[in-house]
């Protein structure tokens, strides 16, 4: 099975979404045959983890299906944009998974009974509350803003390919052919970004 | 995760579209009822004399018509039938080339010129008339905002505008191409156009919203 490596333009894929919106059953089936493939590569490339992929790949498409009707084309490549909005939110629902993995491994049972606590209000515990919920997405949005305001400073040319290849799921190939240059040359501008974008991020140290 | 139960996505997705068609069809059954019964109510009162007197083919053809308008039209406006490309450009020629033909008689019959019935004015009242009850059907119901493609509007008023253009055919015993085309077919147009700003001015309050 390919590992998200398969992220070649779907074409007719908008005007099955279109089509799906509506309220057709075929147009549905036929994406679903064109995209699960893909989105299947997709989280496995990202969580590593066959047993959990069939789980995030039907969260992935029911999450799609409950907000199709607030799919909005932006750009000039309607399949693209099709295409590269279930790879959003196959990635937040990856994302989603892997922090939530994290946080069980934080909260395993045995450190609580070396503490002695009641192994009810641990698991109480493990659920998270409203203030945790609240500080995640604050933090979530700081990250957001600061990852955007760095690629921001970029040069457009480096710019324009983390755009490309990190926000719309693009393979080097793809982005290559759209900016009519050579892989290579893609490649180089995205090391020089990705090192870039490292210093910007960095923590400020007194 | 793994030790619950498989959630099968994609017959969820379909169950839940199956449900959505269910629910338009219901939701559109009684307008639907209610527009065949405006229109059954027209054409019985009002029935010309001729009427079965016309040519079998062109009966044939009207009464296709009849099925294109109520059933075939509406069902792809409302999201009810996606057909192929195909078959749509088919649709469209073909109820154009239908319409020319059953409201004229056209290639096959030539009716002269008559005037005895009323004139241009009465005939585009009873269309526009007509329609704009049908029209109004349309709107209350929701039937312009059914489907995401701004082009399901078309297909709704083009229902509404042949529904109409039917009753006059059925009504008016005028069968001169010199009456027919300007009132008949030029009421139908009129109406037509009528219904596509009231089915974009329903989009946008739904937007809107």
């Amino acid at each position: 099975m390919s590992t998200g490596s398969g992220r070649t333009r779907i074409l007719g894929l908008h005007a099955l979404m279109e089509q799906y919106v509506d309220g057709n059953r075929r147009a549905f089936e036929t994406m679903h045959t064109l995209m699960e493939p893909r989105l299947r590569g997709f989280l496995m490339n990202l969580v590593r983890d066959p047993a959990a992929v069939d789980d995030l790949l039907q969260l992935t498409l029911l999450k799609a299906h409950l907000a199709r009707e607030r799919f909005r084309l932006q750009g000039g490549d309607p399949d693209g944009a099709v295409q590269g909005w279930y790879f959003a939110i196959a990635r937040n629902v990856a994302m989603d998974h892997m922090r939530d993995r994290h946080r069980e491994k934080k909260r395993m049972p045995g450190s609580a009974a070396d503490d002695g606590t009641d192994p009810v209000a641990n698991l109480a515990a493990r659920e998270p509350t409203v203030e945790d919920g609240t500080v995640e997405t604050e933090r979530e949005q700081d990250v957001v803003d600061r990852v955007r305001a760095a690629i921001a400073r970029l040069p457009p040319g480096q710019r324009e390919v983390v755009e490309m290849h990190k926000l719309k799921g693009m393979t080097m190939a793809e982005v290559a052919d759209r900016l009519s240059v050579r892989e290579g040359a893609v490649r180089v501008r995205a090391h020089r970004a990705y090192k870039a974008l490292a210093r910007f991020l960095m923590p400020a140290h007194d | 995760m793994t030790d619950m139960p498989r959630l099968d996505a994609k017959n969820a997705i379909l169950g839940d579209l199956d449900a959505l068609q269910r629910s338009r069809r219901r939701h559109f059954s009684p307008a639907l009822l209610l527009a065949c019964v405006l229109v059954g109510t027209l054409v019985i009162l009002g029935a010309r004399p001729d009427l079965l007197d016309q040519p079998a083919w062109q009966l044939g053809l009207q009464g296709l018509l009849w099925f294109l308008c109520l059933l075939v039209l509406p069902a792809i406006g409302l999201g009810l039938w996606f057909p192929g490309r195909g078959v749509r450009l088919g649709l469209v020629v073909g109820g154009i080339l239908a319409t020319v033909m059953a409201t004229t008689g056209w290639p096959f019959v030539d009716h002269g010129a008559h005037a005895e019935w009323g004139g241009l004015d009465e005939c585009v009242g009873m269309i526009l008339g007509s329609g704009a009850v049908l029209v109004s059907l349309g709107f209350l119901s929701g039937a312009f905002v059914q489907r995401k493609r701004v082009t399901a509007v078309y297909w709704v008023a083009a229902g509404l505008a042949l529904a109409a253009l039917n009753v006059v055919t059925w009504v008016c015993p005028v069968s001169g191409l010199n009456h027919v085309l300007p009132s008949h077919l030029g009421g139908a147009i009129m109406l037509l156009a009528l219904a596509v700003v009231v089915g974009a001015a329903a989009r946008r309050n739904a937007e809107a919203d």
